[in-house]
């Protein structure tokens, strides 16, 4: 006969507790989750080994033209006015370097506005933009070291506002510019209206392979930019996720606010490594798995090959250069 | 001799088994088991299961509940959904928590508004193993309504009617086993700390409450309840109040500080605040398109829930005060009563502002109570408000609760569900379906937790004729 006696009250209390603080554990102090992979060229013949604890599914994509950095900057100043909240940049900064750590990539090193100028000397690296307006060091309506840095090699990676649509002037105030993109691109090709795509754009088919679904469109690309590829959704004639080349560079471009699915597709695109010129040559093998999996794979040539873990709640990413 | 006592022990395992079959509380279980097992695999509320799922990813990342988004509740729900993660992903080999469904991305506008506008649809296997702990707690709290029933009225019959009143109510039902959501978990812990309470122990109620609170925030209010009863049952004592009171203080503590500790360490204390901070915040943030129904519920209703405070709280002391005055000269039995009428009161009265469907949960088990122990009249506001709060939550969720069938299985096309969600967006009398059906079930909601008030006033009334 079940009874309310006071001791199986004490023992349900205890079980729940101990309950939580496994819980508990799990979470914070003890994380029971471990993932790994590993990579090994042999001459064309590409071995690869994988392992996680959890059973999970796995993604493997390999390309040709991944970006070749020296190292990724993001910008963030206090000091100087922005498009964004300094406190919305400043959190999804803290919560794109955690997305490093999930891809074991380096984080990306801040920089401020002068920082900023300082880096644009060399365009073997990328840069990181979400203030949704660039620093005055290196933009307005009379400078163009950015656009210049951009079109010699740099890679500027670009979210949360309408880029090339207004400048800091010499007071610090915010300065609207006619005709967003022409600087970067030749001609208007920028988005001002918010709305959201939920058409397909033309290279879905890559944005599939690395889970990026972001779908905004506010600041997002012109369709049709030649050289650009478009693994977002578009609307209007506008795509939410667009990788332009210029000149020798690259812009990539991420529609929309600062919201976790531009956060993780920004990650995927900068971990990943992806290029426009990677169409063509890029391939996905998927599958599922707990413990370990091994497998081969051809290539050649010089290739990127990039893990994910999780499919669309990435857990782990590592990227090979092969 | 060996034969002789293990005849014996078979022969009490046999009786001790047909006594348990012939239980009184297995009818109830087993009847409540079998509609939440065929429930849980069909109906999933997509949108709420999603974030769920979102924080087992960051969980199985390293990065604990906040230092990504994807959880805004206080840290007890994370817990368990980090021993959950851990038996689906590494012990149960569950691959895939969803996926990302392009074809949900054309309506994210159209449901924006009405908490069903996204394009991750978690699996079935993944909706199924987040449920089973829910359902496990409903159980659990059915023990002990019984429990409570039965040690009150001597009548097991009766028990297993309070306790059917619980796990068969249908809100119950579509909260654990469809919606997703751990309520029921508030629940569990708020009974506990009551019934550890009428048995003394003050140290673990006061840990329990706290757990209840930290679960989902309404279990407060029932602090000072047991704060009065406290003071009632032991008046004339001081040392006994004094030294009680201080063991629940202490029991809230310990367990603050467990629960908390990694918070502490962390920084991220004010962020697990974030499910009244936002709230709160938006209350007060006068919305842009006041015109939009749900933008002015959603704003201008929780400015209203914001100020309606400042006459709950006092309210719900001045109870509290009138059962410590008024318990001079009672019976601990008597004392008992009081302490779970008082327990209907406070949360009922703590929730009179009509709020998401899954928050009555709290009032079902004192309310159970009462309708088998001291009013069957009160069958008529349970009816009202479970049901009331069954289409209430459905005018919300309404056909996403097909999406996962919709988008793992043949039984029915994704695109025809859509279809069926879109279908709640027709206008009718000039709004949206799904808003009139909203505002009309939330009514009949309200309209069933106010008959609680009716009733106990009836009671009351006739106790007082009556001499």
């Amino acid at each position: 006969m079940l009874s309310t006696d006071r001791r199986i009250l004490v023992i349900l209390f205890a079980m729940l507790t101990v309950l939580l603080m496994i819980g508990q554990g799990i979470a914070y102090w003890a994380n029971p989750n471990s993932f790994d992979s590993d990579m090994d060229r042999t001459g064309d013949n590409v071995e690869y080994t994988l392992s996680s604890s959890a059973a999970v599914e796995y993604s493997i994509t390999v390309f040709e033209n991944g970006t070749d950095l020296e190292g990724i900057y993001v910008y963030y100043d206090e000091e100087v006015a922005s498009y964004q909240p300094h406190s919305a940049q400043k959190e999804f900064i803290e919560r794109l370097m955690l997305e490093f750590d999930r891809r074991n990539a380096e984080r990306p090193v801040i920089v401020d506005a002068d920082g900023i100028a300082d880096l644009m000397t060399n365009v073997n690296i990328g840069i990181i933009v979400v203030s949704g307006i660039l620093p005055p060091t290196v933009f307005s309506n009379t400078d163009s070291t950015a656009v210049d840095w951009v079109k010699g090699g740099g890679v500027l990676y670009w979210a949360g506002g309408v880029l090339d649509s207004s400048y800091i002037d010499a007071d610090g105030q915010i300065t609207m510019l006619p005709d967003p993109g022409t600087r970067f691109f030749g001609f208007p090709s920028v988005n001002t209206e918010n709305e959201r795509g939920s058409v397909p754009s033309d290279d879905r088919d890559i944005g599939r392979m690395l889970s990026m679904n972001a779908d905004g469109l506010y600041g997002g690309l012109k369709i049709a930019i030649p050289g650009t590829l478009y693994p977002g959704f578009q609307d209007d004639g506008f795509s939410s996720i667009s990788l332009a080349s210029v000149g020798n560079g690259m812009v990539a471009v991420f529609g929309g606010s600062l919201d976790n699915a531009v956060r993780v597709s920004l990650a995927q695109t900068v971990c990943s490594g992806i290029t426009p010129d990677v169409r063509g040559s890029i391939e996905c093998v998927t599958g599922s798995f707990q413990g370990s999996h091994s497998g081969s794979t051809v290539v050649s040539g010089s290739v990127t090959a990039y893990v994910y873990y999780g499919g669309t709640h990435i857990v782990y990413g590592k990227r090979f250069s092969l | 001799m060996q034969s002789m006592e293990q005849g014996c022990t078979g022969d009490r395992f046999k009786e001790r088994f047909v006594r348990s079959v012939r239980h009184p509380l297995l009818p109830v279980i087993m009847t409540g088991l079998m509609i939440r097992l065929i429930l849980m695999p069909l109906l999933t509320y997509a949108y709420d299961i999603s974030f769920w799922a979102t924080t087992i990813q960051n969980i199985m990342s390293g990065d604990g509940l906040y230092d990504m988004p994807g959880y805004y509740y206080s840290p007890v729900w994370g817990y368990i959904l980090g021993a959950v993660g851990f038996i689906g992903n590494v012990l149960l080999g569950i691959t895939s928590m969803g996926g990302f469904f392009e074809e949900l991305l054309p309506g994210i506008e159209l449901f924006e508004n009405c908490y069903t506008s996204t394009a991750i649809v978690t699996t079935i296997e993944f909706n199924i193993l987040i449920k089973v702990p829910l359902i496990l707690s409903d159980v659990l709290v059915a023990w002990m309504l019984y429990s409570l029933v039965k040690e009150k009225t001597g009548d097991e019959r009766k028990a297993a009617t309070g306790a059917a009143l619980w796990f068969l109510c249908p809100i119950v039902i579509y909260m654990s086993s469809i919606h997703a959501t751990f309520d029921t978990f508030s629940v569990l812990f708020t009974l506990l700390s009551v019934m550890l309470l009428r048995k003394e122990h003050y140290l673990l109620a006061g840990m329990s409450i706290a757990t209840a609170t930290f679960t989902k925030l309404f279990p407060a209010y029932l602090i000072v309840v047991l704060v009065a009863y406290t003071l009632a049952r032991h008046r004339g004592d001081r040392n006994a109040i004094g030294k009680n009171i201080m063991k629940m203080a202490a029991g809230a503590l310990i367990i603050t500080l467990l629960i908390y500790a990694p918070m502490l360490l962390d920084g991220t204390f004010a962020e697990s605040f974030f499910f009244i901070t936002a709230r709160v915040g938006g209350a007060s943030v006068p919305t842009e398109s006041e015109q939009d129904l749900f933008a002015l519920l959603s704003s201008g209703g929780m400015r209203i829930v914001t100020i309606v405070q400042f006459v709950i709280l006092p309210g719900i002391c001045y109870l509290a005060y009138r059962m410590y005055t008024g318990g001079k000269g009672k019976t601990e039995e008597e004392l008992d009563d009081r302490l779970l009428l008082l327990a209907l009161v406070t949360t009922t009265f703590s929730l009179a502002w009509v709020p998401s469907p899954q928050y009555l949960l709290i009032i079902i088990p004192f309310l159970a109570y009462h309708i088998v122990a001291k009013d069957r009249r009160l069958i008529v506001p349970w009816v009202v408000m479970s049901v009331g709060a069954v289409l209430f939550a459905f005018s919300t969720s309404n056909f996403s609760l097909l999406l996962s069938l919709g988008a793992y299985t043949d039984i029915i096309e994704l695109g025809t569900v859509i279809s069926l969600m879109e279908s709640m967006h027709v206008p009718v009398f000039g709004m949206p379906f799904q808003q009139l059906l909203f505002i009309i079930t939330g009514i009949i909601e309200g309209v069933g937790m106010w008959m609680i008030f009716l009733y106990i006033y009836l009671r009351r009334r006739e106790h007082v004729v009556n001499g």
